[in-house]
């Protein structure tokens, strides 16, 4: 399913509601984007920009889980208004989506099917059915337990992930891409036997920083891996490295190994 | 054992918890000096089952160790027939209520992730953006990657969140 020819998207244009006439332009198949389904956990500073965009992209079916209810201090960040305070994250976002995309000019086989969990993903029986129904899932999350959670589970039904992280001063981030058994998981890059410990960096006060910029930045280059994973085009990287400190360097890195001993990949992969 | 008793028994916990390396490591062994688990599955293996009879029988040790009562806030902990991933635990705060405590998948590698009660008197997680109910960096780090820790050392981790959120203690320098 790569792009769509010049003259495929000749053909298209005149049939394609006006919302995603640019998006044939730029030869997106988007009847095929339509039956895609996808699972965003967290729908915070990166999970409402990756939702929006895969929204606007075309994309067919969206899941969101996240535990938390939009406060004042998410307003640094884009998605949310005043008018969301108060309300389940994952709800005011899905309502957000549905609203963006599906009205009665818009044809009902280009609307948006969202649902949206209030809840805590770790332990929640329903998160095993959902991976197992999406096409890709994207971690937008801010805890290292939940994002090794997931990867347990994508492994196990061998979805494709992309977990997108800001580092706790928010001038850098990473992008971690995972073809199940093809690339390394999240557990290869943090899990137990390596050296690396989230957990080991200092901390001011509580709350880690956040800038819209660089959530922005990050958001964009996940759906961008994801768009290319769903329509089979361009190139995948397994780990990008996104430095705004001073110099502005995004880092896509190829050479990077599965971990010998990764317990979860000893499991999954024969 | 008297709360002020408690106070400096969980004091002198504090002061371990926030302390250097070595001292992390001292902490370490005198919480499984108290009691250190033997089977180290996880909720996703064939084995857990008698790991989680283990998690019950240590509550039991921790509610009678030298110390008195380690674990004022807990009575009973109990795991669910339905789902590996939850152990049901009996909190006693103003009132008492019955709560859920959640297991990543990778437990007992990872600590627990979160115990809510049903009223919501006490939500408090391992990791969390909302400071007012994370654990951080007073369980990170001082957890034992090993499987050798269970439930019962990461409620005595929340004993301590509870006691420094509700009665905030003050730190020696020394």
């Amino acid at each position: 399913m790569p792009l769509l020819t010049p003259n495929e998207r000749r053909k298209i244009l005149p049939r394609t509601p006006l919302m995603f006439s640019r998006l044939v332009v730029a030869g997106i198949p988007i009847k095929d984007l339509l039956r895609k389904k996808v699972l965003i956990a967290g729908a915070g500073g990166l999970g409402v920009l990756v939702a929006e965009m895969l929204a606007r992209s075309g994309v067919g079916s969206i899941y969101i889980i996240d535990r938390d209810n939009v406060r004042e201090e998410n307003f640094n960040r884009l998605g949310f208004t005043r008018d969301d305070v108060g309300r389940p994250k994952a709800i005011a976002l899905a309502t957000k989506l549905v609203n963006l995309r599906n009205s009665v000019e818009v044809p009902q086989e280009y609307h948006i099917h969202v649902r949206g969990f209030h809840t805590d993903l770790i332990g929640w029986p329903q998160l095993e059915n959902l991976v197992a129904d999406s096409d890709i899932i994207f971690s937008c999350l801010d805890n290292e337990e939940a994002r090794r959670e997931l990867n347990y589970l994508i492994m196990k039904y061998k979805k494709p992930f992309i977990d997108g992280a800001t580092s706790i001063d928010s001038l850098s981030g990473t992008i971690i891409t995972v073809i199940p058994c093809k690339t390394p998981c999240y557990e290869c890059y943090y899990g137990s036997g390596t050296s690396i410990r989230l957990n080991n960096v200092e901390r001011i006060g509580y709350c880690d920083a956040s800038l819209a910029t660089t959530m922005a930045i990050i958001a964009a280059l996940q759906v961008d891996q994801g768009l290319k994973i769903l329509l089979n085009f361009g190139k995948i990287y397994p780990l990008i490295k996104v430095y705004l400190k001073k110099e502005i360097s995004i880092s896509p890195i190829e050479n990077v190994k599965i971990r010998e001993d990764c317990p979860v990949h000893r499991r999954f992969c024969k | 054992m008297s709360f002020d008793d408690l106070l400096e028994e969980l004091e002198a916990l504090e002061l371990l918890l926030r302390s250097s390396r070595e001292k992390k490591k001292r902490l370490e062994h005198r919480l499984l000096e108290i009691y250190t688990f033997k089977n180290t599955a996880s909720p996703i293996d064939v084995d857990w089952r008698r790991r989680a009879e283990e998690e019950e029988r240590a509550f039991s040790v921790f509610k009678r160790t030298k110390y008195g009562d380690l674990l004022p806030h807990f009575l009973s902990l109990k795991a669910s027939n339905q789902n590996p991933q939850y152990f049901y635990v009996i909190y006693k705060g103003n009132q008492i209520e019955p709560a859920i405590i959640k297991l990543p998948r990778l437990y007992p590698e990872l600590p627990p992730n979160s115990i809510v009660s049903i009223n919501k008197s006490i939500e408090v997680y391992t990791s969390h953006t909302d400071s007012s109910k994370c654990l951080g960096n007073l369980v990170k780090g001082r957890w034992s990657e090993s499987g050798k820790m269970g439930i019962p050392h990461w409620l005595l981790f929340v004993e301590v969140y509870l006691v420094l959120t509700r009665h905030p203690i003050k730190i020696r320098k020394t």
